[in-house]
């Protein structure tokens, strides 16, 4: 029986999974609303089939949600599920290879196919058994089963919810409002038997002990959704009034909030022909002096590498959200990887090292749109933000962010510059000081990829290439001079430092505290912008004994991951990879604990 | 209007993008559109140079590319008049999806395509319309494919605008583009270009007895000082008769397809993007 602690972090995490297609996405809705509403502090991720409708009882038509809830603010979606809801053995089995369950796991499973396959449920069961955690079957009562019926199979997942809340003990009242805010345009008819279907479900939840982790400080104004949606409403509130984009998994959900709430707003949605138009179009509104944005991955993002350094050589203002993936190539598309460092930096042909942020969580999802178009159009430059598939898709409920409405890039707000550890830029160096957009000056732009001199005019002499490219690295170095070393997380005195950037920030964090709470001297970094790197960072990483870096990309004791490559490049400091993870799941706080621990013993 | 070159042309002697140029710059002056509110943006090749030798706005960007670069800016900034020039190999090789999105969205702009039958800048390569067995430093022997027929594909996306024209008929050349800036679409305008340096016999273009010019009350009128060439009606509305133009082993020169109902992509956008919804909400519908 697995217990909630009661002291520091009370949190706990649980999931439910389902074939593809069966509601599960909608079920964990439901249940972090309502969880959100009790008072606990949620995070959820979703499991998400790469295919649209893959055949039941197989592998890869696995769907489900992992719900993590706590009496404390969370960024991570922790280590280990305690509680597992299941359909069926082939959902129980396939989630079970990911290794992510307590030794004392308790399983409910749908006993609903054990008739048919009464080998495969015992052979599952006896697996659980044998790792320490115990099964449950359950039968859905038949008066529910005939609903579930006569609606062709829906509403199994509404049943799965009332359990799941009756374990919980989550308030009645919450739950129905969530189900009827998810289900708002369900008809009426539909609505009752669904909520009918909870009720059955509710009725007959087990009683397994649990009391819900609750937050005693309540969200003064929560909101819940995922990093794409941020980046979505940050990128309205930003100014951007254009965006293109080619369909790609795991970014196409912002342009599909995007053709919904840009007209709305008097923008719009371009769906390109291909990933190279989309960011060739992004780039000529750009010129027409629109604030544009384009949305890739992987596969994506490295065919617009040639645009993006047209733009570097142009002096074209641009952006690009690249939510990664697993790579190389087509890799995982719904996996979850931060291996996209390298190609954003140094992704280009000739000389052109780029700026490029990096968001942790939902609430940095919805600024960093801001900081990237201040960066981007004070140095006229394309700025990329690296997301990747778990922050895109992860939920978490947290206050409202502050409203914006940025028109004039000058006057960003310090404290949304701050968050990605900038300073306003002192200095804007440009190699043609004349970039007025069309219709504006008499005085006309005309833009190549060829070099230009200081009036824009073609020019191959030696010394004008020189210059351009020193002004293109001065660009580079006005970032560089605006960037604070971001602030220590624990052990301040500490002589092992561990680094890490993007959505690698709430397992890191976590990770840092639990090992302070044992005793072990450690200091934790994690880094918004990760190009250009604070000029001060140097003297910072040699102060240490040991500098690690943890990382969803490759990496082990010989050869560092691509942020530990890059910090040694840019500090000549002897960076090493603790955790160098490919495996397409997010970091958890316990794999960094357990590296330390390793290492301390090895 | 001035003289609105700025730098000299670094196109060969006797080159057909010199023709164009002039084209160009005329029909800029004859539309009475503001320099400023003008933008030329280009490919790569020696088309690709025609932004940077005209006083306006200019976009020179990369192989294959103006046409998205462009569709990004007329999708937001309808009011501008846009030139695209592109080459055979730009536009029908390494661009060749994107003209073919160009003409299917019918964003409004004047689309030049220079066909010179090669890849001239990067010194003679077979391009998609190099006649077979003309030989180029990439097929020696001469180039092994008949060559691609710009007009049939640009037939089948069901254009809004197809027109023929050369370099060397110069008032035919200024007509053809006017009529192409007036009509509100995608405009796709086919030029053959002399490349003296490359194949200087290409297009047989001293003769003035071959060409044939379509005629018609809502076409492009023949080139006056093509006095003995033929004639042909042709009612550019047709889709079929154009089709055959398209087949014929015979050139005709003149607005080959003409149709102002079709459905215009930036228009649509521009319509769909007049909301004024309060940016302050953006975050209501995610409230708990």
């Amino acid at each position: 029986m697995s217990n909630i602690s009661t002291s520091g972090l009370h949190s706990h995490r649980f999931e439910i999974l389902m074939d593809a297609g069966c509601g599960a996405q909608k079920a964990g809705d439901i249940l972090i609303r309502a969880l959100a509403w009790h008072g606990c502090r949620v995070y959820s991720e979703p499991v998400i089939p790469a295919e649209i409708s893959p055949p039941v009882r197989t592998p890869p038509a696995l769907s489900g949600a992992v719900i993590r809830i706590a009496s404390a603010p969370i960024q991570s979606i922790g280590n280990a599920t305690e509680v597992i809801l299941a359909q069926h053995e082939m959902n129980l089995e396939t989630r079970m290879l990911d290794g992510e369950y307590a030794a004392d796991v308790i399983v409910l499973l749908d006993a609903h196919d054990s008739k048919r396959h009464g080998d495969a449920y015992d052979r599952v069961i006896r697996q659980v058994d044998a790792a320490g955690g115990s099964v449950q079957l359950f039968t859905v009562v038949p008066e529910a089963e005939a609903l579930i019926r006569s609606l062709k199979g829906a509403g199994r997942n509404l049943y799965y919810v009332g359990i799941l809340s009756g374990v919980y003990g989550i308030d009645e009242d919450h739950v129905v409002q969530a189900i009827r805010r998810v289900f708002s345009r369900l008809s009426a008819e539909k609505l009752a038997l669904n909520l009918e279907l909870f009720h059955y479900g509710r009725s007959h939840a087990p009683a397994l002990g649990f009391v819900l982790p609750v937050c005693a400080e309540r969200l003064e104004s929560p909101i819940l959704l995922d990093g794409n949606q941020a980046i979505s409403a940050g990128a309205i509130d930003a100014g951007f009034r254009f965006l293109s984009g080619y369909p790609i998994t795991p970014a196409s959900s912002i342009l599909h909030a995007l053709a919904h709430d840009l007209p709305r707003c008097g923008g719009m949605v371009h769906q390109a022909e291909d990933e190279i138009a989309a960011v060739g179009a992004m780039l000529g509104a750009y010129f027409g002096g629109t604030p544009s944005f384009t949305v890739t991955s992987g596969p994506g993002f490295s065919l617009k590498q040639e645009f993006l350094g047209y733009a570097q050589m142009a002096e074209l203002p641009g952006v690009v959200v690249d939510v990664q993936r697993a790579g190389p190539s087509t890799g995982m598309p719904t996996k979850t990887e931060q291996s996209d460092l390298e190609i954003a930096v140094h992704g280009r042909h000739g000389q052109n090292a780029a700026i490029v942020l990096s968001v942790a969580n939902v609430s940095d999802c919805f600024y960093a749109p801001h900081v990237a178009r201040y960066l981007a159009e004070t140095l006229r430059t394309p700025i990329t933000i690296l997301s990747d598939f778990h922050v895109a898709n992860s939920f978490g409920v947290v206050n409202e962010m502050r409203s914006c409405q940025l028109d004039d890039v000058a006057d960003i707000a310090t404290d949304v510059l701050e968050r990605f550890d900038l300073q306003p830029l002192a200095v804007a160096p440009l190699i043609h000081p004349n970039q007025a957009a069309p219709g504006h000056s008499p005085d006309m732009r005309r833009i190549t990829g060829l070099n230009t001199d200081s009036e824009g005019s073609i020019s191959y002499r030696a010394e004008t290439a020189q210059q351009a490219h020193a002004t293109r690295v001065a660009k580079l170095d006005a970032v560089r001079d605006a960037l604070a070393v971001p602030t220590i997380h624990g052990d301040t005195a500490a002589g092992v430092l561990l680094c890490g950037w993007g959505s690698s920030r709430g397992a890191l964090y976590e990770a840092v505290d639990e090992l302070a709470a044992a005793g072990v001297r450690i200091a934790g970094m994690h880094f918004h912008t990760v190009f250009p790197l604070p000029q001060a960072l140097t003297s910072v990483l040699h102060g240490y004994d040991q500098v690690f870096t943890v990382e969803q990309a490759y990496g082990d004791a010989r050869h560092p991951g691509p942020f530990a490559a890059l910090l040694r490049q840019e500090t000549a400091c002897d960076v090493r990879t603790l955790v160098g993870q490919a495996t397409g799941r997010p970091l958890t706080p316990g794999t960094i604990v357990d590296a330390v621990k390793e290492g301390a013993h090895g | 209007m001035a003289d609105s070159t700025m730098e000299a042309p670094r196109w060969c002697k006797g080159c057909g993008d010199f023709g164009i140029l002039s084209a160009l710059k005329n029909d800029m002056a004859a539309s009475g559109i503001a320099p400023e509110q003008t933008v030329h943006v280009s490919g790569i090749g020696c088309s690709g140079r025609v932004p940077n030798y005209i006083n306006s706005y200019g976009a020179h960007t990369l192989h294959g590319r103006a046409i998205p670069f462009a569709t990004g800016l007329i999708l937001t900034r309808p009011e501008l008049q846009v030139y695209i020039e592109s080459g055979d190999g730009d536009a029908l090789s390494i661009g060749g999806n994107h003209l073919l999105h160009g003409i299917n969205k019918n964003v409004n702009c004047v689309f030049v395509l220079f066909n010179n039958e090669l890849y001239a800048l990067t010194k003679s390569q077979t391009s998609p319309t190099t006649r077979q067995g003309h030989p180029t430093n990439t097929q020696p022997d001469g180039t092994w494919l008949p060559p691609i027929n710009p007009l049939r594909i640009v037939l089948g996306f069901s254009p809004s605008f197809v027109a023929n024209t050369a370099d060397w008929m110069s008032d035919h050349l200024a007509h053809t583009l006017a009529a192409a800036r007036e009509h509100q679409g995608f405009s796709f305008v086919h030029v053959f270009q002399r490349c003296p340096h490359y194949d200087p016999n290409a297009f047989n273009h001293r003769d003035r007895s071959w060409p044939v010019f379509l005629t018609d009350e809502a076409g492009i009128p023949p080139d006056k000082r093509y006095k003995d060439a033929a004639n042909e009606a042709h009612d550019p509305t047709d889709y079929h008769a154009a089709m055959r133009l398209a087949d014929s082993a015979h050139t005709h020169f003149g607005l080959i397809y003409k149709d102002a109902d079709k459905p215009r992509y930036d228009s649509i956008l521009q319509a769909a993007a007049s909301g004024s919804a309060p940016e302050s909400e953006l975050l209501a519908h995610y409230r708990l």
